[in-house]
């Protein structure tokens, strides 16, 4: 059996690889359409339309990738990056799995639990969108469909809704129990509300803002686990 | 030729098909890779069984907005190309604003108006959507592992804190994505109360022995139910 290290070193080599194929692929199949229909831009019609998607994609990547792997771990990144819908679909079916698991992220149970999990939703997605792609034509009126809109336009008041609750109270059955983990919430809750709707709405930057939160939630978690206002305790592993 | 016969070609359907394949191939080894070590590090198969079944019930319902999201972009690229970038890569919330950002450094005041103008644009704006994810998978490649090895050793370095220090991570996540919903209006709202009472009911009844399986699709429910229940609060309040 592998160590934990050449197990992370296997996965990170496999991750790469993989990731590194599908960057290339990604310019090559347009490339190949360019060239065999003769569509090719000129230079400067090319860069004028990519610096400014470069430039404003490019640091909330990487505010993404410091705020999501350490989450996620290694594997399930990579794929969860590579497959796209990182915040909306894999971070959250990977948290809400872990969390049924009673696992905190960071272990090597949550490294290979939320790969596992980030890999499936990607199954699925993949799936879903190949029927849609199949079937665009037939189910036209449900796209259209007044009230399907009205229901996928609110998928992150549910998605929220549904996810804040749980992670509220604290993990159980993990190794260790956290108590009044809730209360770590109010200062980047107050923070956003307050930057949103008295200086800048954050739409659009979600990944730059969350670079931002990350340390005044540690911070502010530090203080009240100081305090005692968060404790933990040991458990007993699920 | 105009634009669409380009944008739905039978080259462009061939290319973007092999990298969806490629995708989904990805997904199973991965799976697969996770599996695998689950086994050798004594997880339960319960527990995995569980991840894969609340994934992929989960994964359902936001598939379905992104599959909307084709049917929303399809009129302006075709099918092939958003067909890949919503499942490879993209987000459904990203891909149309990049279209819409080339499109504009084009010269084109809309996308629908870079479509009627020949297939000369279309290669234009293939090439500027991957040239403006790729500082964002340069930075995947590159830092990824480096960022889960540095968040293992903070954890590792701030002892009992560190499981207090990952778990309210996410919370920063949370804050940023549920703080501007109550400026969304009332229907937004409300899905998100409706959204979080149903996880509450849901929480209590799976603590019965008769209902512990609802735990699994606590999540998933919520989900489609809140997204549901955006359609009765739009009738309701308008």
């Amino acid at each position: 059996m592998r160590t934990k290290d050449q197990y992370l070193g296997y996965v990170n080599r496999i991750g790469r690889i993989s990731f590194g194929i599908l960057f290339l692929w990604l310019f090559l199949a347009p490339i190949i359409v360019c060239a065999r229909y003769d569509i090719f831009p000129s230079l400067s019609a090319y860069l004028n339309a990519s610096i400014g998607l470069f430039l404003i994609l490019t640091p909330i990547a990487l505010s993404e990738i410091i705020s999501f792997v350490p989450l996620l771990g290694s594997g399930a990144s990579y794929l969860a990056f590579e497959t796209g819908n990182v915040s909306n679909i894999k971070l959250p079916a990977a948290m809400n799995a872990l969390k049924l698991s009673g696992v905190e992220p960071g272990t090597e149970e949550a490294e290979v639990l939320s790969m596992a999990s980030v890999a499936v939703s990607s199954i699925v997605t993949t799936a879903v969108v190949l029927l849609a792609v199949l079937l665009l034509a037939p189910l036209e009126p449900v796209f259209s469909n007044k009230l399907v809109r009205i229901a996928t336009d609110n998928v992150m008041p549910a998605l929220f809704g549904a996810l804040i609750l749980s992670f509220l109270v604290g993990s159980e059955g993990g190794s260790v129990e956290v108590k009044g983990q809730w209360k770590a919430i109010i200062a980047p809750l107050l923070l956003v509300t307050l930057v949103n709707y008295l200086v800048y709405p954050i739409k659009g930057i979600e990944g730059l803002a969350i670079l931002v939160l990350i340390p005044v939630t540690l911070l502010w978690a530090k203080f009240l686990y100081k305090k005692g206002h968060i404790r933990v305790v040991g458990g007993a592993r699920a | 030729m105009n634009f669409f016969d380009v944008a739905n070609s039978g080259l462009l359907f061939a290319l973007v098909g092999l990298g969806i394949v490629y995708i989904f191939l990805q997904s199973v080894l991965f799976l697969r890779i996770a599996l695998k070590r689950a086994k050798e590090i004594g997880i339960p198969r319960t527990t995995t069984a569980n991840v894969i079944k609340s994934s992929a019930v989960f994964s359902v319902a936001p598939s379905i907005a992104v599959a909307l999201g084709l049917a929303a972009l399809a009129p302006s690229l075709g099918i092939p190309w958003p067909w890949l970038r919503l499942s490879v890569i993209g987000s459904v919330s990203y891909e149309l604003m990049a279209a819409n950002m080339a499109a504009s450094a084009l010269g084109f005041a809309t996308l629908a108006d870079a479509s009627k103008s020949g297939p000369l644009p279309l290669g234009a704006i293939m090439l500027a959507m991957s040239t403006g994810l790729a500082g964002a998978m340069i930075m995947d490649l590159l830092f990824i592992k480096k960022v889960d090895a540095a968040a293992a050793k903070l954890k590792a370095k701030a002892g009992e804190f560190g499981a207090v220090g990952i778990g309210v991570l996410f919370f920063a996540v949370i804050a940023v994505f549920v703080a501007p919903l109550f400026g969304q209006g009332l229907v937004s709202v409300a899905t998100f109360l409706t959204s979080m009472l149903l996880t509450m009911g849901q929480g209590i009844l799976s603590r019965r022995p008769k209902f512990a399986w609802l735990k699994n699709f606590i999540l998933a429910f919520s989900l489609i139910l809140g997204m549901c229940s955006a359609i009765v609060w739009t009738i309701a309040l308008n």
